[in-house]
């Protein structure tokens, strides 16, 4: 027979490495004559879309296009150190250290500019829509590569050189307190599965999945990290398994080792919860591994609510479930 | 090693002579095979570009299926998917898109694992293979074919396979650990012909339980006659159990698959084209999933 049920997790999971170690980002800038920037960071795309947000981040600050900034990364020739690709990191922490480093080449730009449209101060200036404008009164205003293509002939570069680094601090051993994690990303996710009770199989059928992510600057690539992060956790939930003998690994490929495919992954419902974290670019926080977090609780849940016993070991496999089945049931 | 991809059958039947050359079909197992060294070849007879051998066709009494005919080919053809359902069902539960395009059916007996997913299929559907040699073409059960080791003789080319037309309804299900790419844990394949609501030629098939696949003519025997009604398919389930426990014996997989057994043997019952009861109103046609609370 097979029967349905619905279960809840909850995950809450500090990001960047933590505890106080130096969670060190850094990126190099320059903003060009024809009004494209460079940017260059040793944060590694990974397939996670971090030099994406690099370049909306880039392209925010200076009112021009994402697809105008070049993001060179991972580069240890040419690009400053910032960190491994893990641990969640690379939005907060790195795009903390590009919004300092276009900030600052920004800086020399905007005093520019202000000379240039006889304003008081570079507080006056803003860059939006591709063009340099007085506040305020946008009718004063000069196309941007313009700006920067005089200036360049007048000497002017406009660099940026920044590093960022999350504020953690050590646990102290006695006590218990302290920061040890700056800032913590939350999400809640509810699986429905149905359990064949002859077989043990479980098919999961629908994961709705509301994660904290403080905001979204690329809200597709938000859903895609949920989506990823739910169909890994399918995996660690029901199917994925380092066999060990003696040391040796029994399974080390993947038609033994198996991983969800698309028909194992469920109708997925992402829910993006925008509750700004202050210290992050544009209010955002890390999203990547939280996403995982909960899928395996509201999975394993949810095989008990279908058919009332409880599995303490990962994978959740049909022969445990058949085995659960068999023996006493749950009072 | 040599390779030579002949367009005729009788110039594949001579290069197949030749000692330690091979026929090649899909090449989905071959292929590793040779990689790790498993199996040794002088030279490989590419059967692709044989075109009879690639042949499905309907005719009397018959349904042929050639060899070389692709686990998708099968799946487009509508007269198979209508007159070999199980073996439709088995074919669109193998691998993944890619796979299927290039395994072949008769690679599939060829090879002839354990969880090959066609060969229940071909069991219940009463399939005859066809052999050609050089003193000439033999048509043999498959059940018969399944109880040699080898299969055949070196220099023989399994050319197809024979299913009776109009013998029945059929079913298949598969337990795998995932919907895709996954090998068959335990599978088995229905067939009977439904007369004044009894079930009468029943065959029952099952895979993944033991060396080969093999016909329970037993269960096949406990179900002959009976109603088909809801309590059909409960005494097929139970007794499956009793199959596959005497199949598997001590073997490791034993405790489990013989208790899965049931939700396997009555998937395939829930696949078959026909009501047995008011449970299975529901039923997708194409196996899909339904909700049985």
């Amino acid at each position: 027979m097979k029967k349905r049920g619905r279960g809840l997790g909850c995950a809450w999971y500090g990001t960047g490495y933590g505890n106080g170690f130096p969670d060190v980002s850094s990126a190099f800038v320059e903003i060009h004559d024809d009004g494209s920037v460079s940017v260059l960071t040793g944060a590694i795309d990974v397939g996670q879309g971090s030099s994406t947000i690099f370049a909306q981040i880039a392209a925010e600050e200076l009112g021009i296009d994402a697809d105008e900034v070049t993001v060179i990364s991972g580069d240890t020739d040419t690009t400053p150190d910032s960190g491994t690709s893990a641990a969640t990191r690379h939005t907060y922490n790195t795009g903390n250290a590009v919004i300092k480093a276009v900030t600052q080449a920004k800086a020399g730009l905007l005093a520019y500019a202000a000379r240039a449209l006889h304003c008081t101060s570079a507080d006056g200036i803003e860059l939006k829509d591709h063009r340099v404008r007085v506040k305020g009164e946008p009718a004063r205003s000069l196309p941007l590569a313009e700006v920067v293509s005089q200036a360049r002939l007048d000497g002017e570069r406009f660099l940026g050189s920044e590093s960022y680094t999350a504020r953690t601090t050590r646990v102290n051993p006695e006590t218990g307190q302290g920061s040890p994690y700056w800032p913590y990303a939350f999400g809640c996710q509810v699986a429905e599965v149905e359990v064949d009770t002859e077989t043990g199989n479980v098919r999961v059928l629908k994961v709705v999945a509301a994660h904290d992510l403080g905001k979204a600057i690329n809200p597709l690539q938000a859903e895609g990290q949920i989506a990823g992060g739910i169909a890994q956790g399918v995996g660690f939930a029901l199917l994925e398994e380092v066999q060990l003998s003696e040391g040796q690994i029994k399974n080390p490929s993947l038609s033994q080792y198996l991983i969800p495919t698309v028909l194992d992954t469920p109708e997925i419902h992402a829910i993006l919860v925008e509750e700004p974290e202050e210290t992050g670019p544009y209010g955002a926080k890390g999203l990547g591994e939280p996403a995982m977090l909960p899928t395996i609780a509201a999975i394993v849940n949810a095989i008990d609510d279908a058919v009332g016993v409880r599995i303490t070991s990962l994978p959740a496999t049909p022969e445990k479930i058949l085995a659960a089945l068999a023996g006493p049931s749950k009072t | 090693m040599y390779y030579i991809r002949p367009q005729t059958l009788a110039k594949a039947l001579e290069a197949g002579e030749e000692p330690g050359m091979l026929y090649l079909a899909g090449g989905t197992d071959l292929i590793l095979k040779l990689r790790r060294r498993e199996v040794q070849a002088r030279g490989l007879v590419d059967l692709q570009a044989v075109a009879e051998l690639r042949q499905i066709r309907a005719g009397g009494d018959w349904l042929e299926i050639g060899a070389m005919v692709s686990f998708a080919d099968l799946l487009n053809n509508d007269t198979a998917a209508q007159e070999a359902r199980a073996l439709w069902l088995a074919c669109s539960s193998m691998g993944a898109p890619q796979i299927r395009n290039q395994a072949t059916l008769g690679g599939n007996l060829a090879n002839c694992s354990p969880a090959a997913d066609s060969l229940p299929a071909l069991l219940v559907l009463q399939a005859q293979v066809r052999l050609l040699s050089r003193s000439g073409e033999v048509l043999l059960p498959l059940a018969e074919v399944l109880g040699r080791t080898p299969l055949w003789q070196p220099g023989t080319l399994l050319a197809g396979f024979r299913l009776p037309l109009r013998a029945g309804v059929s079913g298949f299900a598969k337990l795998g650990r995932r919907q895709a790419l996954a090998i068959a844990r335990l599978s088995a394949a229905v067939a009977l012909r439904e007369e004044n609501g009894r079930a009468c030629g029943v065959r029952v098939a099952f895979g993944a339980a033991g060396k080969r696949a093999f016909l329970s003519l037993d269960l096949a025997e406990e179900l002959n006659g009976l109603v088909l009604d809801r309590g059909f398919t409960e005494l097929a389930c139970r007794q499956a159990k009793k199959v596959i426990s005497r199949a598997l014996g001590e073997r490791a997989s034993a405790p489990y698959k013989k208790e899965a057994v049931a939700g396997v043997v009555r998937e395939a019952l829930r696949t078959m084209e026909f009501v047995t009861s008011g449970e299975h109103a529901d039923v997708d046609r194409k196996g899909g999933r339904g909700n049985e609370d």
